[in-house]
């Protein structure tokens, strides 16, 4: 069983002395705190679908609420594994694909505009959910191919070539509507 | 209009994938500490172990008792013969009578012709 510590999540002193229920549910949220947005939104970008990812989010924190978290060390690697497993899990189980919240959000110091964001919406839908991981990961975490390939459990050869592939495919979609 | 890799990527970064709702921090919080969160495999497989485990006890049991009964019912008494229950009325007959005879059968093999040195021949041996 993975290890996370959830005391790196801040559960803090108060929470030491609270009963283990109590400061188990503190130690959670903590986590929930501090990595429940990449994990969303790296749900949301493998899925494509907001209640799919919000499924995919409440499973995950399912499941570790039912180990030992006082034991748990190191949070990232697991539940970025955690958050992976899920999506793919419940893409092979999914039937339909709610298409109706936005999964892009405008940044701040850019005008929003509505066209081009859903022209890369439905260019990003366009493709398989390996490539928009890849996409995701490279482009929104600003990993590299070698963090991309371990997160991904791929050579980086291969994120590196799923990420061109995904990237080309972007690029015609785009011109063609355009 | 022609997209080069870099102006993709900063159109790209104009965006972001969308957050977490609020609600989804209160639905996931309040259910773990609700305890309403479905269980996990992790506990699903000691489950089926203690399961599996008592299955067995209660079959061992069951077959222990089967044993028991069978050798109850097995256990049944040799039948006495003409000669034996003869032996048993010279002896005055009853509860004791026969249960002498019987040990005597078990110990001594088939009894000799129930007469006076018959049993002589029989105590003789008992003792």
């Amino acid at each position: 069983m993975a290890e996370v510590n959830t005391q790196a999540g801040g559960a803090g002193p108060q929470a030491a002395a609270a009963p283990p229920k109590a400061r188990a549910g503190a130690a959670l949220a903590a986590i929930y705190d501090a990595h429940a947005g990449w994990m969303y939104r790296h749900a949301l970008m493998v899925l494509a679908d907001h209640p799919a990812a919000e499924d995919a989010v409440q499973q995950v924190f399912a499941k570790l609420a039912a180990m030992r978290s006082e034991m748990i060390r190191e949070p990232e690697p697991y539940l970025r594994r955690a958050i992976r497993g899920e999506c793919y899990r419940l893409l092979g189980r999914r039937r339909r694909v709610d298409t109706s919240r936005p999964i892009l959000e405008p940044l701040a110091p850019h005008p929003p505009d509505q066209s081009l964001r859903q022209e890369l919406e439905s260019a990003l839908r366009n493709l398989p959910p390996e490539q928009r991981e890849v996409v995701h990961l490279k482009v929104y975490e600003a990993m590299t191919f070698e963090q991309i390939g371990a997160a991904m459990e791929i050579p980086p050869n291969t994120a590196a070539s799923r990420y061109r592939y995904a990237m080309e495919k972007l690029r015609r979609y785009m011109e063609a509507r355009a | 209009m022609q997209y080069e890799p870099d102006s993709l990527e900063s159109l790209l970064l104009r965006y972001r994938p969308a957050g977490p709702s609020p609600e989804l921090r209160e639905d996931v919080l309040a259910a773990i500490n609700g305890g309403s969160l479905p269980a996990t495999t992790s506990y699903r497989w000691p489950l089926a172990a203690a399961a599996v485990w008592l299955l067995c006890c209660g079959l061992w049991f069951a077959c222990m008792q089967l044993n028991a009964g069978t050798a109850r019912m097995l256990a049944i008494e040799p039948i006495l013969s003409e000669s034996d229950r003869a032996t048993i009325a010279l002896l005055g007959g009853g509860k004791h009578a026969e249960q002498y005879v019987r040990i005597a059968l078990s110990t001594h093999g088939p009894l000799p012709a129930a007469t006076g040195s018959g049993l002589r021949e029989i105590n003789g041996d008992l003792r």
